[in-house]
C-alpha cells in the first residue's frame, strides 16, 4: 500500500507533512519566480504618435492641474507615456430625462470637458499602436494618467502620426 | 564540525524524535515570516532626502455643520488605509456642499448647494518629494484629483485632493 495504516506514504512520511511541505515548497517557488522574474525589455521608440483624450466630467481645480508641457504617466507605468501639447476646455454634458419624456444631452454647471492632445513616442504595428514599446492604446480605451501634480481618467477619442 | 556527524537521519525519517519534515516546513516558516517582515508596508512614511514642503488640501463632501470642530489645527494625519503619516492639519475652512441637480426648464444640470450639508477644507502641510511622476510623501502620492482616506485621533473621512503647493 503507498499509505500505510498510519497514513504514512511508504511508511515512511505522514500524508500531513508531505502535503504541508508541498504547500510551503509551492509558495516559494512561486515567490522566487515573482521576485526573480526577467522584466520585459524596453523596445525602442521610433515613431511619434499623437493620443487625443478626453477627460470629463471634472472640476476647476483638475483643469488648474493640467497645463501644457506636463508629462503624464499611465498610472503605475514606469516610462511616461507623453507630453501635453495642447489642450481646450468646455462644459461637460450629460444625459438628463424631462417628465415629457425626452432625453436631453446638457451642459453641467462647474464641470468641464478638458481634450488633451499627448505627444508619445512608440511603435506602429499593423496590430495598432504600442506606446513606449509596451502598452497598446485604441481609440475608446480608458487610461487612468497621472502627472506630478494632477491624477485623471482620460478615455482616448483619437490617435494619429500627424498632429491634427 | 563534531556536532555536525553525530546527526544521523533514521530509516524513519527522524533525527532523534524529530520529524526531519517538520523542520523543514518550520524552517521555511520562518523564512517566511522574516521576508513578510522585510518587503511590508512601513508604517511611517518619511521623508525623503532633499524633499519639499507641501501644502495640500483634501476636500471632505456631505458633512454635517459640525463636523469641521472635529478637525484640529496641528492634529497629526494619517492614511486610513495604510497607516502612512501624511502631515499635520494646518488649516480648516467649510464651504457648501454641492450635488448635481437638473433643472428641466433651463435644459441645464445646475450644482446645488444643499441645506444643512457642507463640504470641509482640511489645509494639510507635510514634507514631500516631488518626481517627474508624482508627488509624493514617502510612499503617499497626493496628487490633485485622487481620493484619499485620511484621519486624525478626532475623525476619519474620505475625500478628494483640490489643491496642492509645493515650496522649494
Amino acid at each position: 500500500m503507498i499509505i500505510d495504516s498510519r497514513g504514512r506514504i511508504a511508511g515512511k512520511v505522514s500524508v500531513i507533512d508531505a502535503a504541508l511541505a508541498l504547500i510551503v515548497i509551492g509558495l516559494a517557488v512561486g515567490f522566487a519566480v515573482r521576485q526573480f522574474q526577467i522584466k520585459p525589455t524596453v523596445q525602442e521608440n521610433n515613431a511619434t504618435i499623437y493620443v487625443t483624450v478626453n477627460i470629463e466630467p471634472i472640476r476647476d481645480f483638475s483643469i488648474e492641474a493640467i497645463n501644457e508641457g506636463d508629462i503624464f504617466y499611465e498610472q503605475y507605468a514606469t516610462q511616461s507615456m507623453g507630453k501635453v501639447i495642447k489642450l481646450s476646455s468646455q462644459p461637460a454634458k450629460e444625459l438628463i430625462k424631462i417628465p415629457d419624456g425626452t432625453i436631453h444631452y446638457v451642459e453641467m454647471e462647474e464641470k468641464y470637458k478638458l481634450t488633451v492632445t499627448l505627444e508619445c513616442k512608440g511603435i506602429i504595428r499593423d496590430t495598432g499602436y504600442y506606446i513606449n514599446g509596451n502598452a497598446q492604446i485604441s481609440e475608446g480605451g480608458d487610461l487612468t494618467l497621472q502627472s506630478n501634480k494632477a491624477l485623471c481618467y482620460a478615455k482616448v477619442t483619437d490617435i494619429s502620426e500627424q498632429l491634427q | 564540525m563534531e556536532f555536525w556527524y553525530r546527526i544521523k537521519v533514521n530509516k524513519h525519517l527522524k533525527i532523534g524524535n524529530v520529524s526531519l519534515i517538520d523542520v523543514v516546513v518550520v524552517m521555511a516558516i520562518i523564512v517566511f515570516i522574516l521576508l513578510a517582515r522585510r518587503f511590508s508596508a512601513p508604517q511611517e512614511a518619511t521623508a525623503a532626502p532633499g524633499s519639499i514642503t507641501l501644502r495640500y488640501t483634501v476636500e471632505l463632501q456631505k458633512k454635517q455643520p459640525d463636523f469641521a470642530d472635529k478637525v484640529q489645527v496641528g492634529a497629526q494625519v494619517y492614511d486610513s488605509q495604510r497607516g502612512y503619516h501624511i502631515g499635520e492639519v494646518e488649516g480648516v475652512t467649510v464651504g457648501p456642499y454641492k450635488e448635481d441637480a437638473p433643472d428641466h426648464d433651463e435644459l441645464i444640470i445646475r450644482r446645488t448647494a444643499i441645506d444643512g450639508l457642507c463640504s470641509v477644507y482640511v489645509d494639510i502641510v507635510a514634507q514631500a518629494t516631488v518626481t517627474d511622476q508624482t508627488t509624493a510623501i514617502g510612499e503617499f502620492d497626493v496628487l490633485i484629483g485622487k481620493e484619499i482616506y485620511i484621519r486624525t485621533k478626532d475623525f476619519a473621512s474620505g475625500g478628494y485632493v483640490v489643491k496642492r503647493v509645493v515650496e522649494e
